[in-house]
């Protein structure tokens, strides 16, 4: 009995090889996603096609174009499925397309079985034809279009935030050189606050009652006393003025000074300090106490003077 | 403690510069303009400096000192520099006496109250050093025996600035000696048809001698008196420092230009010309205006330009100008 159900299923397994042999040799149809496509349309074509497990396929390497006016996009891709105990689907397709319409016959491709090195099949892909359709112009009521301009693309932050960071350094430079250089022109330190100036008269009104509160003649210190108040007086005129004055000897500061039509008793006043002061400072000379009291006042009386006259210019000027 | 009395003072340089007008006066006869010729010639006659003078031939610069002489008195010689001049014409040498059967020192025209070295750069440097020498040291030595030379002793050097072919620059050394170098320049157009007429007319004067070389003297010792404060003191430092260190006192641009500056012989010639200078103005003190004055005649000869400042066309009275005009006055 059991001699007898073997040799039956011998018989069977003979004819399902058979059968799958005598399959192998009919044309196995081609796969198409779709048979009609419009100009430039890209369609996959090819086929499946079923397997024993030990058997290895072959396929001619498609050439481009596939027929004159078909033309390649891919190759063949395979994928395999696992159908069957022993047997494989295996899906192989190739994308195409055309850029002409018209009717295209696509010529029938042979796989090739081979077990290890041996070629136990040949299956041939029937051939197949596609149709490449255009789209019809309505010419009654076509209307023509401009050419679109180029797209532009949204700037992303990733794009902007190296430049903003670039120009954000360039600026914090730009201040510190700033900085830099204006707090070295006041002698402050970098970070220094800004010093307001007061204007020249202030500052000469200023210095003038400093030297009174020193009470440098009452301490017989004469010449420093005259010495401070003629710097005094030099440097208001040279910020008054714009004369420079601490490079000049009291004859030339007066000379400039009168080519600038200084007058009035004020100036007359001064001119006599100034000689003063010359003594006092290059020939020992002690002027008297009313000299000493008289040359403050004198000093005061010209900064206010011409103070005035300043604002009157200037009032003048709108 | 200094403890100058200054009205003294002043009242003493009022009473003994008295003869300065009249100096002047009588110089005025003869040099017709020139002003600033006569003026240094008082400094150096005051001051006690040579005084070198650089100008054209023909602007009277002979006839000044010539004029000078006379106004005081003194002996006036005239040594007119030559290729071949040799040391001992200028100084005397020892000629042997038949006679007496002896060297016998003869002196040489060196010894006279004002020298008139007239082309100075026309003798080789031995004869120039001989008389440098001489100034320096007021006394010439000849053989064994050394001999004072006579109060006053004030030598004019004069160099022509166009002909240097076949001369013999004075090196920098022995320039420093000379107090003072005055530019003598053209007299005005005025001035010059007045001297024309003076030449022409037969009108030409001749100066009369009103001073002693006794009065100089003394004159000398006052104008060592002027009271110099020192605030003044300073301000001469810090010019002559300017001509060595220009970039200390913000004359950066000036360093590449100046070779060397002036020597502490130029502050002490400064000072000296800026007393004599007060006291031609009748002032027993110095003030910056005096500096100033004599600041150009003291220092443009003692400051050396580099080849990069002689390409350029500046000149020593240009440094002195920026120099004047950057140091702060007291």
């Amino acid at each position: 009995m059991n001699r007898f159900l073997r040799n039956i299923f011998f018989i069977l397994m003979t004819c399902q090889v058979c059968t799958t042999a005598v399959s192998a040799q009919e044309l196995l149809s081609s796969t198409f996603s779709r048979d009609t496509i419009l100009i430039g349309d890209q369609v996959e074509w090819g086929a499946r096609v079923n397997v024993p497990k030990e058997v290895t396929i072959w396929v001619d390497s498609l050439l481009n174009p596939v027929v004159p006016g078909v033309e390649l996009i891919s190759g063949y891709t395979f994928d395999t499925l696992k159908t069957k105990r022993d047997f494989y689907d295996i899906d192989m397709k190739a994308i195409i397309t055309s850029f002409d319409s018209g009717s295209y016959y696509l010529p029938r491709q042979v796989i090739y079985f081979y077990k290890g090195e041996e070629l136990v099949d040949t299956v041939v892909v029937e051939e197949r034809t596609l149709e490449v359709t255009t789209i019809p112009v309505d010419t009654a009521t076509y209307q023509m279009y401009d050419i679109k301009g180029p797209y532009t693309y949204p700037v992303t932050a990733g794009e902007v935030l190296p430049w903003v960071g670039v120009a954000l350094v360039v600026l914090a430079l730009g201040y510190l050189i700033y900085r830099m250089i204006r707090n070295r022109r006041e002698n402050r330190s970098l970070f220094g606050k800004a010093e307001v100036k007061d204007p020249p008269h202030i500052t000469a009104l200023r210095h003038l009652e400093d030297i009174r509160g020193k009470k440098l003649w009452q301490n017989h210190k004469e010449k420093e006393y005259y010495t401070e108040i003629t710097d005094t007086i030099r440097e208001y005129i040279e910020a008054r003025y714009e004369v420079s004055t601490f490079e000049k000897t009291t004859a030339e500061i007066v000379q400039e000074l009168e080519s600038l039509e200084i007058s009035g008793s004020e100036w007359e006043e001064l001119k006599e300090l100034f000689g003063v002061a010359d003594l006092v400072k290059f020939a020992k000379y002690s002027a008297s106490e009313g000299e000493n009291e008289r040359a403050i006042p004198v000093a005061v009386r010209f900064v206010n003077a011409t103070y005035v006259v300043k604002l009157e210019e200037e009032e003048n000027n709108g | 403690m200094d403890t100058v009395n200054i009205k003294e003072l002043n009242e003493r340089i009022q009473l003994e510069s008295s003869f300065v007008d009249l100096l002047t006066m009588e110089m005025n006869k003869v040099i017709v303009g020139q002003k600033h010729l006569v003026e240094n010639l008082m400094i150096g006659l005051l001051a006690n400096g040579h005084i070198l003078l650089e100008g054209m031939p023909g602007l009277a610069k002979t006839l000044a000192i010539n004029t000078l002489a006379s106004c005081v008195n003194a002996k006036f010689n005239r040594i007119q520099f030559t290729p071949d001049l040799l040391p001992a014409d200028v100084l005397g040498t020892m000629i042997y006496s038949q006679k007496t059967e002896q060297f016998q020192i003869k002196k040489g025209p060196i010894f006279a109250n004002f020298i008139l070295a007239d082309e100075i750069n026309r003798s080789p440097a031995k004869v120039q050093s001989a008389l440098l020498e001489a100034m320096q040291e007021r006394q010439v030595t000849i053989g064994d025996e050394t001999f004072k030379l006579p109060e006053p002793f004030l030598v004019l050097a004069t160099q022509n600035p166009i002909e240097q072919e076949g001369t013999y620059p004075l090196p920098e050394a022995q320039v420093d000696r000379f107090m003072l170098k005055v530019v003598v320049t053209y007299p005005k157009k005025e001035e010059e048809k007045l001297i024309i007429r003076m030449n022409n007319g037969g009108g030409y004067q001749k100066a009369q001698p009103i001073l002693k070389p006794e009065d100089i003297a003394r004159a000398r010792e006052v104008v060592k008196e002027v009271y110099m404060d020192e605030k003044i003191e300073k301000y001469i430092v810090d010019i002559v420092y300017a001509t060595r260190t220009p970039e200390e006192y913000g004359l950066g641009k000036l360093k590449d230009l100046i070779a060397y500056g002036g020597s502490p012989r130029a502050s002490i010639s400064l000072a000296m010309a800026s007393k004599a200078y007060a006291f031609i103005k009748r002032r027993g003190y110095v003030i910056p205006e005096d500096v100033r004055a004599v600041c150009y005649e003291v220092l443009r000869h003692r400051i050396g330009l580099t080849y990069e400042a002689e390409a350029e066309n500046i000149t020593t009275e240009n440094i002195i100008s920026e120099i004047i005009n950057a140091v702060e006055v007291p």
